[in-house]
């Protein structure tokens, strides 16, 4: 057990699942290509499929719920409204049915709205996906492969850490106020009341810790200039991703260029 | 006049199970140490006592009122709580202004609000921090601002979560007078301590939890003497009784003066 | 030979008027294990921090006299550098772990990823590490998730793992229960065999009696006595610098003043112990 915990590190590191694997640079080129691929085509034929491609890759990923939440409430949100609101907004002639009898819903009016609705859904559902199925620290891993300095991955990372202990901290002053008699609990003047209290502590101590943080931080070698090495790492880039990858782009180019030719052609 | 635990259990939200069955009775004026390992649910205990808990089974009556039927506030005017990490409760830009802040909260008049504050800045020996930042005051001292700060409420309980972490002669000195000075006046204390010389030393009865239960409550004699009660809370003898123990000494020896006389 | 060498140090931090150390002269000798007791407030950590290069890297203030650590004068040594050096080890258990890994083995490879260590040697040192101190069943878990005991054990592995030449330990147990003071102790006891240069600033008198080969008293930012553990802390004198001594010592003062004094002023259980059977009677056996 022990045993196979550290060989785990000796070795690539791997989720077994193709997607998931996919190199995180790589995967934020393909989705990023994907998404604006979908926002240079602005249509629903183009746009709508490419939906159903993320759930499936989600799905591929055991992601799906994960995914599927946040987009959802996308879908709901920007789908669901840009619909209604073109109805209004764009004029129509071919009424396909009254709503409750009475406010036609026409078709141009849909598929404007359908074609509004897939520019932002096929974008948004790229970054949550590429947000689904990537760690932030594989992500960060890549970048620094990549150059970027170890400054900038650290307070990314850590930034996640410190949401948590935020939350845990206002948790605990505001009990640390209920404890002396201070009412936290009943109307919502009489909670933001007590909120102001809290922030001073709050925040005070966030930079208490941060001086203690990078004191400790320092003791871990963390300023000391050298090139870095990783107990963790990711696998190469394999040849069938990079062609996946390039794919992507050539769609890209290959929309733009339609777009291109459709508007000035 | 009481502070009653019947029967209590407490589970937090996620489930986790703190405390178990607990029974227990504290009369005003008592002076009471918890001891125990981290984890035993020694904090969740006394969270219990000043409503900051509600039990999820069983009752906790504080002077005959159930804290159910009471808010956390209301409760703390009674049972005052200072926590074991002063940065969780200071808020104030002055010394002063903490240790003002609850009296003026309750709008005292100004003649009360001064005899309060005279009397906590006494008993607790932070006069010369009174106007720093607390943040610039060295964290051991500022154990004692916040302590101040509930003094100030004169609530008929006051419960101290580890007030001996981090102190040194001086600081445990004024705890030492602090709680002699509180349970003289009829406050009853209650205090989570680590430091077995100390709860030897300043009090007479002592409870010992493990894994979420009260497995002892009795004199330091008779908790420090009990092998199988400091075995299962994983506390440790005082230095001086674990001396009388290895001489193999009879009667259950805590104090120097005890040695001294055992020891021809 | 001595590692760290201050003469006449005079140190104030910015925008206070108090000096936080005054007219320090002292050599801290390699391979020696000291005990740094005394009041808080009294210069105990802040000592530490112009040892380890935070002053005047760090906490910039006004620092006189003459440091040097390692042969080097303090100002001319690059502060990254020596504050892996000399290793760091502080009171509170949260701030000391990185947030950014997921597990413990991680968390103790951090610092020599940071220093470029080649990786099967980085495993290898881990792992050596996490058997030297006992927290093998810890390695798979997350580190934000240890309690305050264990995560401290964590924290002395992340830090000796990089094989300082020095330790600044700096209450280390303040918030931890016995078993977990215990535990840390033990790991302390184990790097002091591995023959390092130790600083440990602590106010567990019993426990300082037991491991320190010596001892330094401060308060208000002097050092006002050092020297052998069992001299200093028998002595009654530490009670007037605000300083503890332990209660062993004080029943050998008292057994004095009884007229039946021990063999000598005993500073541990043990020695207490032992002098009082060579006295050759306790009211039982007699």
């Amino acid at each position: 057990m022990e045993r196979t915990f550290i060989d785990s590190f000796r070795h690539d590191q791997t989720y077994h699942n193709w997607f998931l694997d996919f190199n995180p640079l790589s995967k934020l080129n393909l989705l990023f290509a994907l998404g604006f691929a979908s926002m240079a085509a602005a249509s629903w034929e183009f746009g709508l499929p490419l939906c159903l491609v993320y759930c499936i890759l989600a799905f591929c990923a055991g992601k799906g719920m994960s995914f599927l939440k946040p987009f959802g409430v996308v879908v709901v949100i920007f789908g669901f409204f840009t619909l209604v609101i073109r109805q209004f907004s764009v004029e129509g002639t071919t009424v396909l049915f009254r709503l409750f009898g009475v406010l036609p819903v026409t078709r141009e009016a849909l598929i404007n709205g359908l074609d509004t609705a897939s520019y932002l859904l096929g974008f948004s559902g790229a970054v949550i996906l590429f947000f689904a199925t990537t760690q932030m620290r594989d992500l960060m891993y890549s970048l620094e492969k990549k150059g970027m300095s170890h400054e900038v991955s650290y307070i990314v990372l850590a930034s996640f850490q410190t949401i948590t202990d935020l939350k845990k901290n206002t948790a605990q002053i505001m009990e640390s106020q209920k404890a002396r008699g201070i009412e936290t609990e009943g109307s919502v003047i009489r909670r933001i009341k007590a909120f102001f209290p809290i922030l001073g502590p709050l925040v005070l101590g966030a930079i208490s810790s941060t001086e203690e943080k990078s004191i400790a931080m320092d003791a871990r070698a963390f300023s000391v200039k050298c090139s870095h090495t990783f107990l963790r790492e990711l696998r190469p880039v394999p040849l069938y991703e990079k062609l996946i990858v390039i794919l992507a782009d050539v769609l890209l180019l290959a929309v733009i260029g339609v777009r291109l030719y459709q508007m000035f052609g | 006049m009481a502070i009653e635990l019947k029967n209590v259990s407490f589970a937090y939200p996620n489930g986790y199970v703190a405390n178990e069955n607990l029974n227990l009775t504290i009369e005003k004026g008592e002076k009471i140490a918890i001891v125990g390992q981290n984890g035993a649910g020694k904090t969740t205990a006394v969270k219990l006592m000043n409503g900051l808990n509600r039990p999820s089974g069983g009752d906790v009556l504080v002077d005959g009122v159930n804290t159910k039927e009471k808010s956390c506030a209301w409760i703390s005017g009674k049972v005052g709580y200072v926590f074991q990490n002063p940065d969780d409760q200071i808020f104030n830009s002055t010394a002063l202004a903490e240790i003002q802040y609850m009296p003026k909260y309750f709008k005292l008049p100004e003649s009360e609000i001064k005899k309060r504050t005279d009397r906590a800045v006494e008993l607790t020996g932070i006069g010369k921090y009174l106007t720093m930042n607390p943040l610039d005051i060295p964290y051991a001292i500022r154990k004692f601002v916040a302590i101040a700060a509930i003094i100030a409420t004169e609530p008929d309980y006051l419960i101290l979560d580890e007030p001996t972490a981090g102190q040194d002669k001086r600081g445990n000195e004024t705890l030492e007078r602090i709680i002699e000075e509180l349970g003289r006046e009829g406050t009853g204390v209650i205090a989570i301590s680590h430091d077995m010389d100390f709860v030897a030393a300043n009090f007479p009865r002592i409870i010992a939890m493990a894994h979420k239960n009260i497995i002892a409550d009795g004199t330091a004699r008779e908790i420090f003497w009990n092998e199988d009660v400091v075995r299962e809370s994983k506390i440790k003898m005082p230095q001086i009784a674990k001396i009388a123990s290895e001489l193999g000494l009879s009667g259950n020896i805590l104090f120097r003066s005890e040695l001294t006389q055992a020891v021809r | 030979m001595a590692v760290v060498k201050l003469k006449n140090i005079n140190y104030r931090y910015p925008l206070t008027k108090e000096y936080a150390l005054k007219d320090i002269s002292f050599e801290f000798e390699e391979g020696k294990f000291y005990g740094l007791i005394g009041e808080n407030g009294g210069g105990k950590t802040t000592l530490c921090s112009l040892i380890r290069g935070l002053i005047p890297h760090f906490y910039h203030g006004e620092l006189e006299g003459q440091a040097e650590v390692f042969g080097t004068d303090i100002r001319d040594h690059k502060a990254e550098e020596l504050a892996v050096r000399i290793g760091y080890v502080f009171q509170n258990p949260f701030s000391q772990m990185s947030g950014v890994k997921n597990t413990v083995f991680e968390e103790i490879a951090m610092g020599l990823e940071n220093l470029g260590v080649e990786k099967e040697e980085m495993i290898r040192k881990v792992e050596d590490v996490c058997r030297l101190l006992n927290i093998e069943e810890l390695m798979d878990k997350n580190p934000n998730e240890l309690s305050g005991g264990q995560r401290q054990r964590v924290a002395f592995a992340s830090i000796i793992v990089m094989d300082n030449d020095m330790l600044v330990i700096d209450e280390p147990t303040s918030q931890l229960d016995p078993h977990g003071t215990e535990n840390v102790f033990e790991i302390i006891r184990k790097l002091k065999e591995t023959g390092k240069t130790i600083i440990l600033v602590e106010h567990k008198i019993d426990l300082i009696a037991e491991y320190c080969d010596e001892i330094l008293v401060m308060e208000a930012g002097q050092i006002v006595c050092h020297g052998e553990t069992e001299k200093i802390l028998s002595s009654l004198e530490l009670l007037d610098h605000n300083a503890m001594i332990p209660p062993a010592a004080l029943w050998g003062h008292e057994m004095k003043a009884a007229g039946r004094p021990l063999a000598g002023i005993p500073v541990t259980a043990a020695q207490a112990v032992e002098y009082a059977r060579r006295r050759g009677g306790t009211e039982d056996g007699d």
